[in-house]
């Protein structure tokens, strides 16, 4: 079982002073996408530092490529996107590309300037001068092109327009199209994750609230709508969470079908990852 | 660690023709003042402050993130920015070196070679730990007290030594005390070295 | 073969890809032994995740439509008319639920429904 993970988070824990993170563990198999969703601040970038070693944690553990802790030479295999380039921006992409050959082993140059003309990125253009989403495709290319084995993205989508964001998610598919590679990335555009991820964690003041299978989220999970009363009474073994409206009251419901079984005259209606995090941090 | 030293060079590209034109005015303004070794001195050391602004560049653009996640040790950061100061000293001293030369010092070389090795090695000693510790902004003003370091016990020693009634030092003692001050300078760069790189492996991003 | 994919139909995606798989294989467009894309094409040119199209054939070996060869890939079984005249007698049902379902909402009675039925099946 250990060997199918890519990527394992067990029990990880981090104090700072203003914030914890606790508890959290997941795994990511081969050959898939996990979405990280929540909210700013909510300590998904705090989650991905830690996996990369830029910063120890308090508690817990993480195993990459089936050992625990990273070493300098697992770095050789992951290829990173920060929400920021994370470049000298004075330089050309040439450059950078003599940078990344002499920092990995597998450096594949051709690769590189493959996807430099693929994304249109120019040559003798200082960095600063491109885009966000020219910038974005830029540290797709460095991290693609070295032959890594997971891809850790921190909100590659975000100040995007919907094309670049669309050609990105077909990278991804494209990524783990063989089978034996993985990523994680996090995003807060849900609808984006909506389509390609095969794996949804959802961390909510450095807690985790929920780590499932995408499919069994969307068509498993649903909101029963009625009128206060009628949600008051429902069968607590069934319902996650409830909440109320000024109208009506609703009900997170884990299993429609059941739920549907036991109580055939109440709307359930399907859910979204984003009413799904709504629900979940309402109080 | 290749590519680490070259994003420090790639990194430094726009300042190329600044740092060049600082060394011409230099340059001539000892030429014209028969000075040579004294401007040797101050381009070498000007030279190499000019590297205090990979420090600013790690943090503007988020480079030290990167390098973090780079299939390189901590150590292998650190060791590549002493490499960085370590290459461009030598290129300065060679540039030094051949002004000297030009302007008729070839009595000096020896001289100029050693006291300007000394200063960048007791430059890049004393800034490289400090930056990564309190950042640069820090470092450099720190910076500018502790050059006041060496030439006040240089002139300490001076004056003793004038004091001590006219004694002048002949060759061997002289040499002796420039391997002194060289292995001292050394000492210090090792020592740097091993505390630049605790306080890296230390740092969280 | 064509899979045309609805976001909104409130239909899983699983479901729709093995009722349009099914439906190619029952009317011949698929024939026997015929390939179908590898789960991980498919994902990537119908722009979904890969667990969608996983669930997709498995839900299809499940039912017989489809059997998976280790390391070949997903092909078309052999016709299995009796498991199709299920497949369709299953559809059949479905609709005439729904005909059910709406006829004692309108308080149709059962004669008046078989009455329709018999009108339309002999037009």
């Amino acid at each position: 079982m250990e060997n199918s993970m890519m990527l394992s988070v067990n029990h990880l824990c981090k104090n700072y002073e203003k914030f914890t993170l606790s508890d959290v563990s997941f795994s990511l198999p081969k050959g898939s996408i996990m979405g990280l969703i929540g909210e700013n601040g909510a300590g998904k970038s705090t989650t991905m530092k830690i996996i990369l070693g830029m910063t120890c944690s308090d508690g817990g553990s993480v195993s990459v490529f089936g050992h625990e802790g990273i070493r300098a030479e697992d770095r050789e295999k992951i290829g990173v996107v920060f929400d920021e380039l994370p470049f000298v921006q004075t330089m050309f992409t040439s450059h950078l590309g003599k940078v990344m050959k002499g920092a990995y082993k597998n450096w594949d140059q051709k690769q590189y300037e493959e996807y430099l003309r693929k994304f249109a990125l120019p040559d003798k253009k200082e960095l600063k001068d491109f885009s966000r989403g020219m910038k974005m495709k830029l540290s797709l290319a460095v991290a693609l092109s070295h032959n890594a084995k997971l891809l850790i993205l921190d909100e590659p989508t975000s100040g995007l327009d919907p094309v670049v964001r669309s050609e990105i998610l077909d990278i991804f598919l494209d990524f783990i199209s063989d089978g034996e590679r993985s990523v994680l990335v996090s995003s807060h555009i849900t609808s984006d994750l909506e389509k390609v991820a095969d794996y949804i964690t959802f961390i909510h003041n450095g807690r985790l609230m929920l780590c499932e299978n995408k499919d069994d989220i969307l068509y498993g999970y649903g909101i029963a709508k009625a009128d206060q009363d009628t949600i008051d009474h429902l069968d607590s073994e069934l319902v996650l969470k409830k909440k109320k409206g000024k109208y009506g009251s609703e009900a997170l419901v884990k299993d429609k079908e059941a739920f549907l079984h036991q109580y055939p005259d109440i709307l359930v209606d399907n859910i979204n990852l984003d009413e799904l995090m709504l629900l979940l941090c309402s109080d | 660690m290749k590519g680490l030293i070259l994003n420090d060079f790639y990194a430094m590209r726009k300042l190329l023709k600044s740092i060049l034109f600082v060394f011409v005015i230099f340059g001539v303004i000892w030429g014209i003042g028969k000075q040579p070794t004294t401007g040797a001195l101050v381009i070498s050391v000007m030279g190499i402050s000019y590297l205090f602004n990979l420090f600013s560049y790690d943090e503007y653009y988020h480079w030290e993130q990167y390098a973090a996640i780079l299939p390189v040790t901590r150590k292998q950061i650190v060791l590549a920015r002493y490499a960085t100061f370590g290459i461009t000293a030598l290129l300065t001293l060679a540039i030094s070196l051949v002004y000297v030369i030009a302007l008729g010092g070839i009595a000096d070389c020896a001289m100029v070679l050693v006291t300007i090795l000394c200063m960048q090695g007791y430059t890049a000693a004393v800034i490289i730990p400090v930056a990564y510790k309190f950042g640069i902004q820090r470092g450099r003003i720190l910076y500018v007290l502790l050059m006041f370091v060496p030439f006040g016990v240089l002139l300490g020693l001076m004056t003793a030594l004038q004091l001590g009634g006219g004694f002048s030092p002949d060759g061997s003692m002289l040499a002796g005390i420039l391997v002194g001050v060289v292995a001292v300078v050394a000492l210090m760069v090792a020592i740097s070295i091993k505390i630049s790189i605790g306080i890296v492996s230390k740092k969280t991003f | 073969m064509n899979l045309i994919i609805s976001n909104s139909s409130g239909r899983p995606i699983y479901e729709q890809i093995t009722a349009q798989i099914k439906n190619s294989i029952i009317s011949g467009e698929l024939q026997e032994g015929e390939a179908l894309p590898s789960m991980r094409a498919l994902a990537k040119d119908l722009h979904i995740s890969v667990i969608t199209t996983k669930r997709a054939y498995e839900d299809l070996e499940r039912d017989g439509f489809v059997v998976t060869v280790a390391s070949k890939g997903c092909f078309v079984a052999p016709r299995n008319l009796e498991l199709m005249r299920e497949e369709q007698r299953k559809k059949v049902e479905g609709a005439l639920q729904q005909a059910v379902d709406q006829a004692k909402m309108a308080s149709i009675t059962l004669s008046e429904l078989q009455e329709m039925l018999k009108l339309l099946y002999e037009e």
